[in-house]
């Protein structure tokens, strides 16, 4: 059984402009300690797939449909204390923005204990020696002395450290982990990132983590997803998504990378910008920005297949799929994009070529 | 790319400095508890007409103030900024008010931030055209011309100038910027993290947008940010700031491309790849920024550098040599004794209590250092300064690692010097007394965290 077993989620949010689709019919697993990614631009839905898991969803939003299946147990139908019981706990999540995380008249080392007590029944000494271990693991240093900072005590990249050692404080068997680094200089990003890989190995717990970088994903993830407009559009190992992606939405991300050594005179881009969720376009919600759109896109909806067969997406771990009507058949064009690995340069260049 | 002309630069700093005081309330001036921070320091940079100069560095390196000094949106402390407007060379710091703001029209800046860089009450029309009004460009039906224009140059519609921000993305905002900037006809731009809070994807139509209206106009820009990527695309030179100073500047190929400044050589590795299967040579740089109230004596890189020199008397293998350096600048912080030491496994182990034995253990887990170090002088030196920690004796530990470790770094600043071309570099590697820098850096030897 996996850890984690989104089926069919819808997320509406009702706004004065209209009912906004965050997420729609997104169905996803997450096994026991593996690294998930969630990709996507700002508006994607990636967020709101985070907050579900939490339960966090708020007025005006609202889960319609769907189940969130963890340890084989429905989030959505638990009561609230039986939720309260798991976040934290069993879920953890980082957030973006440490800053904003941690309560600022609180010192750090007051509020990581309070989490384990609260959770884990620990008396005050005790909770104390295991934070100050904890801010120790996450590479804090003179972990014991810092233990009673204040926020504004910490740089950002010690104050994301922390609500890190926060979030593995009860063991979780899940860490949601919602664009960690993006706050974060390069040379501390780098630090970070290897930090939640080796504590998520360390103790054995499953990541699910959003980001809008492909760079990130890279690093440390196991397999993707990529999103657009509420809905997935591609999954598959980050191998697989890299060196053979599928839809052309991830080719676009992709090719708008600008890298180092990188001689190309002009980015490719992809036109335009996400569409407003309140009016999404018919059929492939992306064909308005799509190189090889067709009419048959503008009316037909793609479902999640199997680019080799065509056939329905299983939801299997280590399947390849792609919202693309290219794989169902529906076009009478070509996806004429070829990907580029160079494999002996390390730096290898991942570009599309279009004619 | 417009062929850079040899003449003389058209913008150009010398010793450009912005200090802020920290005192900020009532009683600390009272108690005269004023320090400087020193966001800018000294720096000289030239930008060559048609050029787009990237400046890069870390949050809090200063290239902000940096770019807004050069435009006198504040005010600089020390040194001088040239405009050449192709008659004479004028010292931005050192005209009238009047005369300034005439300059203007030559010299724009594009905001970061597209959010709170526009006027939410005024329409997108009324943004663009008031700089034709500040600058009684043009007027009437000149004017909506003038503006319908700058909206399709920057990729909108003549439609949208009665709109308001508000109704725009992120992406038609920085455009929107962009096209005010535009108004006037400048010379140069100061574009400051114009892409950073955009989408990838939108990300590229920016940065396509900008290099053609460079072409189209003969633009030259000073493009700050803290993506290396970007600025390797956009630039055709590099400066690289570390806490208020220049660390390395050249062009994008000779400052991307090794043997370079070893700030740089970890900016670059940290990148994380799109591409799975990269097997990252990661150079992680110890400790954090240091703060620029105080900034460290020396090279200012020297608390972090992974190639920080040893002195002569020690041979001890790279990361070693950072380890004793981290134990050394921490016993300078003056903290306390659990500041030095690992949290110990033993939960019941108190450092105060502990036996010389393990305050040894402690303090190597804590720094990463090897029982023994490599080097035998080396070795019985910090053998006794672990003797004095152990006594509880810091004071004394300090003085005696503050002694017998010093690096040449933190006794010399070393100054920008040229490597051949137009590469210049501050980092003693380069200087004649240490004659192979290179091959120390080409070895690619990556220090612990």
């Amino acid at each position: 059984m996996a850890l984690l077993e989104v089926n069919d989620l819808t997320v509406n949010f009702y706004t004065e402009e209209g009912v906004v689709t965050a997420c729609d019919n997104l169905s996803y697993t997450i096994e026991r300690g593996e690294k998930f990614g969630v990709v996507g631009e700002s508006g994607a839905g990636k967020s709101v797939t985070a907050m579900s898991l939490m339960r966090l969803i708020e007025e005006p939003g609202q889960i319609e449909s769907g189940e969130i299946l963890f340890k084989g147990e429905n989030l959505l139908e638990m009561s609230e204390e039986e939720v309260r019981a798991i976040r934290g706990n069993e879920i953890a999540m980082i957030f973006q923005d440490a800053q904003t995380a941690l309560n600022p008249v609180y010192t750090i080392g007051e509020q990581i204990s309070e989490a384990i007590r609260h959770h884990l029944g620990y008396d005050e000494d005790e909770a104390r020696d295991r934070t100050i271990r904890l801010l120790d693991q996450v590479g804090i240093p003179e972990a014991e002395t810092r233990y009673s900072d204040y926020p504004h005590e910490f740089s950002g990249g010690m104050q994301q450290r922390a609500v890190i050692a926060m979030a593995l404080s009860c063991d979780p068997d899940l860490l949601i982990a919602d664009e960690p680094t993006t706050a974060l200089d390069v040379t501390i990003e780098a630090k970070i990132l290897d930090e939640i890989e080796e504590l998520a190995d360390e103790f054995d717990t499953s990541i699910q983590l959003i980001t809008h970088d492909l760079g990130v994903i890279a690093q440390v993830c196991d397999r993707v997803m990529v999103m657009y407009a509420g809905r997935p559009v591609e999954k598959a190992t980050v191998e697989d998504l890299y060196y053979d992606p599928k839809h052309p939405y991830t080719v676009g991300l992709m090719s708008s990378i600008p890298r180092i050594g990188d001689t190309r005179e002009r980015l490719q881009t992809i036109p335009e910008t996400m569409p407003d969720l309140v009016d999404v376009p018919t059929g492939c919600s992306f064909h308005p920005r799509c190189p090889y759109a067709e009419e048959a896109c503008t009316r037909k909806e793609p479902p999640l297949v199997d680019p080799e067969t065509g056939r329905e997406a299983t939801g299997d771990v280590d399947e390849h799929a792609a919202a693309c009507l290219e794989y169902t058949g529906d076009l009478t064009g070509e996806l004429d994009y070829t990907v580029e690995v160079e494999g002996e340069d390390p730096r290898a260049q991942l570009g599309d070529q279009r004619e | 790319m417009i062929s850079v002309s040899k003449s003389r630069p058209i913008l150009r700093t010398e010793g450009l400095s912005k200090y802020y005081e920290t005192d900020e309330g009532f009683v600390d001036r009272l108690l005269g508890q004023s320090q400087q921070v020193k966001a800018v320091d000294g720096v000289d940079i030239e930008l060559r007409e048609g050029e787009t100069l990237g400046v890069v560095g870390e949050s809090g390196c200063g290239k902000t103030t940096l770019g807004r000094s050069i435009l006198q949106l504040v005010e600089p402390t020390a040194g001088s900024v040239y405009y050449d407007n192709g008659d004479e060379e004028i010292d931005l710091t050192d005209i009238s008010n009047s005369k300034l703001r005439s300059l203007r029209k030559d010299l724009q800046y594009i905001f970061q931030d597209p959010f709170s860089s526009l006027n939410p009450r005024l329409t997108v029309g009324d943004i663009i055209g008031e700089p034709l009004d500040i600058h009684d460009i043009a007027e009437g039906e000149a004017r909506m011309e003038r503006i319908y224009d700058l909206l399709e140059t920057v990729g909108l519609n003549a439609s949208h100038a009665n709109r308001y921000p508000h109704e725009f993305s992120g992406g038609q905002r920085q455009r929107i910027g962009i096209a005010r900037a535009l108004a006037v006809d400048p010379e140069v731009i100061i574009c400051d993290e114009p892409v950073s809070a955009l989408d990838v994807s939108v990300q590229a139509q920016i940065l396509n947008l900008l290099e053609d209206l460079q072409e189209e106009f003969g633009l030259s820009y000073i493009f700050i940010a803290h993506d290396l990527s970007v600025v390797e695309h956009i630039s055709d030179r590099v400066a690289v700031m570390y806490l208020g100073e220049v660390a390395e500047i050249g062009s994008a190929e000779e400052v991307y491309s090794p043997p370079n400044h070893p700030y740089t050589e970890a900016l670059l590795s940290a990148i994380p790849e799109p591409d799975p299967l990269w097997e990252a040579d990661q150079t992680l740089l110890s400790g954090s920024v240091p703060s620029p109230i105080n900034p460290p004596e020396g090279c200012r890189f020297h608390t972090r550098c992974p190639q920080v020199i040893q002195p002569d008397e020690y041979d001890l293998p790279q990361p070693e040599w950072r380890s004793v350096m981290d134990l050394k600048l921490r016993l300078a912080e003056g903290g306390p004794l659990e500041s030095l030491t690992a949290v110990p496994a033993d939960e019941n182990l108190d450092p105060h209590d502990a036996s010389r034995p393990e305050i040894d253990d402690l303090v190597r887990e804590e720094f990463g250092l090897p029982a023994p170090l490599s080097d035998a002088d080396a070795e019985s030196t910090l053998a006794d300064v672990i003797d004095r920690i152990a006594d509880e004796d810091l004071d004394a530990a300090r003085t005696l690692a503050g002694d017998a470790f010093e690096s040449p770094c933190e006794q010399r600043d070393p100054p920008l010097q040229g490597t051949g071309g137009t590469h210049h570099i501050a980092c003693l590697l380069y200087e004649d007394d240490y004659p192979d820098p290179p091959a120390i850096i080409a070895d690619g030897e990556t220090a612990d965290d």
